[in-house]
């Protein structure tokens, strides 16, 4: 519907022109006495061209406008997904480097005695908990989008019109800070992975609190443990 | 020129690291020993006997790799060793020999240098990790890092304590010397010295300490002298001099004498040169001239040179072609 | 007249280039924000997440140390935790909320200095391939800059 807008849009122009151009035909050209029967022709030829310059102009500005629009709202755009992603790694970062303190703390009072698998267990699930929630990112990385050449491309074919307020940026705003990857599609899928993603984190936050208690580790560590626990 | 290279007399040659390089030499505070060390992963202890200088001992084994620079302590009885094998080792004189004590760890990788604080209960160390680091010595001659500095942008090839003060500074691939003091339990860069327009690859004090030589792969030698600070808080060094044209190729080190106050370089040319500060001028503003040189002080190129501590004139330079050089610098 | 008119159309001419052209720079900007915004989420979301996932790892590792040593009191302890106290100091002072701050690259070098000395202070006891998997740890972190 877009496009029927656009190209309605478009047509009121050109016709507005056209009307103007008649004007200045029937003024130079047609007030002279030579009227040839060949007008017709030349004015059909004229519309055609005159269509054409001005979709080309349309297109110019497009790109130009594009470019501005991109530069203008990039560093916008990073600072915003700056701050989601660092909320959505601190748990994760936070319990690993709690485990890695156990682990060598356990090292240093018992030299010569194994770790407790309860606890080189752990840190191996939480080191793949943690390549899980930055795949989980970094995906978004993998389906860039569109680039210039390929939307004036389909300007020219007239098949695609860019996107305007109500579609993606819309989106892009509602993207909330939980949500993973893929905000090209209302994609049901990550929103699953999150689901799971922070259950699983429950879950090893969980198994590392009970190592404290395991250990008789001081009590504190669990407390902040426990702030790591998403609802 | 001929007359002036009759004033540096070559006193001994010594093959010190055959069919290897000799890296870095260093005097015993007491000025009887020199210790060297090269691409064969050794340290070697050198000491005259009679009117020859013999290799008292060879210390092997303490590293996988090349041995970058050796810095000894200032009470002597304890070497420290710098290595591309990214440790730093510390050897304590026993009997005749040295055993090694520790073994300081953390780099990433090569370590370029290690030198002894004059208290010598601090020890710095320098890598291409670009990070400068602070060990402290207890009683029980345990090391414990107690800063990690990362203020170069690249390599850091050389590090330098203050003769008097605990000011540390450092000159790195990214053309830049950093100065460092403590502050509240950290040591933290407090000056920034730009000048030169390339590596950075060596650091003197005079024996003040007020001004400090530094040498470059920009082939100049650059006089900084210390200023009283504006804002109160940071250090403030200004270059007073710049030595240029001397040198054909990259000058790898700068030795300033604390007996005589002469400046020798060591120069990729394969050149030992001796400068003196023309005498009555301007401190803000002071002259060197050459004063001596060997222009084929090497076959290759010469990596360091060592006034000695106790001798005045007595100097030590060393080479990419494993040999130590023995020089006797006179004053006309 | 002929030619005043025809000038008054030229203008209109001109200004028909300058409409259509402007229609097209308004469509162009509004979808070139949104490519903008959503370019510089994704990169921004990725630098985020590693740097945020780094500094609360040592935020992690320093904290349950801290915790540990506590009822410590010999002198060898108290320097440990003041240690840790100004590596916590170091990463609660840095601007993680906004990178755009110019303080932030200094900063993190300085946490990551302070992490090293953590590191030899804490890990350098332990088993070789205890200190390998901390190092890797680091080593991951360096690589992904």
């Amino acid at each position: 519907q877009l496009l029927a807008d656009e190209n309605t849009r478009g047509a009121n122009l050109t016709t507005h022109y056209k009307l103007i151009i008649m004007s200045w035909l029937n003024a130079s050209v047609l007030s002279s006495d030579d009227v040839f029967d060949e007008t017709a022709d030349e004015l059909s030829l004229m519309d055609k061209e005159w269509t054409n310059n001005m979709k080309k102009r349309v297109l110019d500005g497009y790109v130009d406008g594009a470019d501005a629009g991109e530069d203008a709202s990039l560093q916008e755009g990073f600072n915003q997904g700056f701050i989601e992603g660092a909320a959505r790694t601190a748990a994760v970062g936070t319990l690993k480097g709690t485990v890695c303190a156990i682990q060598s703390w356990y090292q240093i009072q018992h030299p010569g005695t194994p770790v407790p698998a309860s606890v080189t267990e752990l840190l191996q699930l939480i080191t793949q908990h943690e390549h899980q929630v930055l795949d989980s990112i970094n995906k978004d990385l993998e389906n860039p989008p569109q680039t210039v050449s390929d939307i004036s491309e389909s300007m020219e074919d007239l098949e695609v019109k860019g996107c305007s307020e109500s579609d993606c940026c819309k989106r892009a705003e509602n993207m909330d800070m939980d949500s993973p990857s893929q905000p090209h599609t209302n994609c049901p899928e990550s929103v699953k992975t999150t689901f799971s993603l922070s259950q699983s984190l429950n879950h090893l936050v969980q198994r590392c609190m009970d190592i404290v208690t395991e250990l008789g580790l001081p009590h504190e560590i669990k407390d902040d443990l426990e702030k790591l626990k998403t609802q | 020129m001929s007359d002036m290279k009759e004033n540096l007399i070559l006193e001994h040659r010594l093959s010190a690291h055959p069919d290897s390089r000799c890296w870095f030499v260093a005097w015993s505070p007491s000025g009887s020993l020199l210790a060297s060390c090269g691409g064969d992963k050794s340290v070697r202890i050198w000491g005259r006997e009679g009117d020859s200088w013999v290799c008292k001992s060879i210390l092997e084994d303490g590293h996988q790799r090349t041995v970058r620079k050796v810095a000894w302590s200032p009470c002597g009885n304890y070497l420290a060793s710098a290595s591309f094998d990214a440790t730093t080792c510390i050897w304590k004189k026993k009997n005749d020999g040295f055993e090694s004590l520790t073994v300081l760890e953390g780099h990433e990788n090569e370590v370029k240098c290690v030198a002894w604080a004059p208290s010598g209960n601090l020890l710095a160390t320098c890598s291409r990790d670009k990070s400068v680091w602070v060990w402290e010595v207890d009683e029980d001659d345990e090391y414990e890092c107690v800063t990690v500095v990362n203020s170069h942008t690249q390599d850091v090839k050389h590090v330098v304590w203050h003769p008097n003060q605990e000011l540390l500074a450092s000159a790195s691939y990214d053309n830049n010397i950093c100065i460092y003091k403590e502050e509240d339990d950290d040591w933290e860069c407090r000056a920034t010295l730009q000048g030169h327009t390339s590596t950075v690859w060596g650091l003197c004090f005079d024996t003040s300490g007020e001004r400090l030589a530094s040498c470059s792969d920009d082939r100049t030698v650059k006089i900084w002298k210390e200023y009283p600070s504006e804002s109160g808080q940071d250090l403030s060094w200004k270059c007073v001099c710049t030595l240029s044209g001397y040198h054909r190729r990259t000058v790898y080190d700068v030795s300033w004498c604390q007996l005589t106050a002469a400046l020798a370089t060591a120069c990729g040319d394969d050149a030992v040169r001796v400068f003196k500060e023309d005498e009555g001028g301007d401190p803000n503003q002071p002259v060197f001239s050459l004063v001596a040189q060997a222009t084929r002080a090497h076959n290759q190129d010469v990596n360091c040179v060592a006034w000695n501590p106790k001798e005045a004139g007595l100097l030590a330079s060393c080479s990419d072609d494993g040999d130590i050089a023995i020089w006797r610098f006179k004053e006309d | 007249m002929a030619i005043e008119r025809s000038g008054d159309i030229f203008d209109s001419i001109l200004l028909a280039d300058d409409m259509f052209r402007g229609e097209g720079y308004r469509e162009g900007y509004a979808q070139g924000t949104c490519r903008g915004l959503m370019g510089g989420r994704r990169h921004g979301s990725s630098h985020g997440a590693r740097l945020s996932n780094e500094f609360y790892f040592y935020h992690g590792f320093a904290s349950t140390w801290k915790y540990l040593l506590q009822q410590n009191t010999d002198a060898k302890c108290r320097k440990r935790l003041k240690v840790l106290e100004s590596l916590l100091g170091l990463i609660q002072d840095c601007p993680l909320v906004d990178p755009q701050s110019a303080k932030l690259p200094n900063d993190a070098e300085k946490i990551r200095a302070k992490f090293r000395q953590v590191m030899e202070l804490f890990v350098v006891c332990l088993q070789l391939d205890q200190i390998s998997c901390l190092q890797l740890e680091q080593r991951l972190h360096v690589s992904l800059e």
